[in-house]
């Protein structure tokens, strides 16, 4: 098993869908590669980064990210009938 | 047009509206837009519309499609209102109209070739190593992101990653839908959205490294 081998099964691996002889093996090159530990701690952070990204106050309030002419062209086409 | 009735709980939908916005009372919206009461709509309008507003602009990647794609869902939502279900939440009901709204936008405008994301993915040497040391980063995710230029800088490489694979990643590991689901919504095989999801989060990382190393900002 090389770097390139565990790197193209990360994802695999994370979403805990290797089967367990592959797990082993994936697990065993962890074990003795700093660089595929370090890579693996990176690919977790990347995606709590899109995660947190998508539950930060300015994201996930929202409530200043309604410009005002979007929210009064959708209320005119709303009162107008025009979206019926 | 599909609308879900059931809850794939987009994480940043479930949170109850933060800086002090009034929290809305479901079942009252619930029955005023299965109605058709206007001042409900409104209402929804209101609450929601910066929300998904920053839903679709993940999914596009830039601030005028996505208002087109609030727009295009607020419509869909009131013409669809009858359809509406208790057994759903209307925030999770509204998500998922925004995410099919900006899912046709992005299908209506994939015209051009897109980017490669080769020259993002790892490289590796012909033994199959690594081809030089992996920097370690320093913080935890929530360490870092817990400043907004860092949070701002991650946006910006999810926005640039190409559509195909923007869509992929924002589905899966943002908007909380699963591998099915997000097949069903773009017309992909599972595996097809494993395998753009994996080359998706290479890239990010990536594109991200500046962003997470000791000493940048």
């Amino acid at each position: 098993v090389t770097c390139r081998d565990v790197i193209a099964l990360v994802s695999d691996y994370l979403a805990g869908e290797l089967p367990p002889e592959v797990t082993a093996a994936f697990d065993a090159h962890l074990h003795r590669c700093l660089n595929c530990r370090t890579f693996l701690a990176q690919l977790r952070i990347t995606i709590e980064a899109g995660r947190l990204v998508a539950t930060s106050p300015e994201d996930a309030d929202g409530t200043g990210a309604m410009p005002a002419e979007l929210l009064a062209s959708i209320l005119a086409l709303l009162r107008t009938g025009n979206a019926t | 047009m599909v609308i879900g009735s059931r809850a794939s709980i987009p994480a940043a939908m479930t949170d109850q509206p933060a800086g002090g916005a009034p929290t809305p009372d479901e079942a009252a919206l619930a029955r005023g837009l299965r109605a058709g009461d206007e001042a409900t709509f409104e209402a929804l309008v209101r609450t929601y519309g910066g929300r998904l507003l920053t839903v679709t602009r993940r999914i596009l990647g830039n601030d005028e499609d996505a208002r087109d794609a609030v727009q295009d869902a607020f419509v869909s939502a009131y013409r669809a209102r009858a359809q509406f279900t208790a057994a759903s939440r209307v925030s999770t009901w509204l998500h998922r109209i925004a995410v099919n709204a900006a899912l046709m936008r992005l299908r209506s405008r994939r015209r051009k070739p897109e980017e490669s994301i080769d020259d993002w993915l790892p490289d590796f040497s012909a033994d199959g190593h690594h081809a030089g040391p992996v920097a370690s980063w320093p913080e935890s995710a929530e360490a870092r992101l817990a400043r907004r230029e860092v949070r701002d800088q991650v946006r910006g490489a999810i926005d640039r990653l190409p559509d195909s694979y923007r869509v992929v990643l924002v589905l899966r590991d943002i908007e909380g839908f699963d591998t099915a689901e997000t097949a069903k919504l773009l017309g992909l095989t599972p595996n097809a959205v494993k395998i753009r999801l994996h080359r998706a989060r290479l890239a990010l990382r990536t594109l991200i490294a500046p962003a997470m190393q000791e000493g940048a900002l």
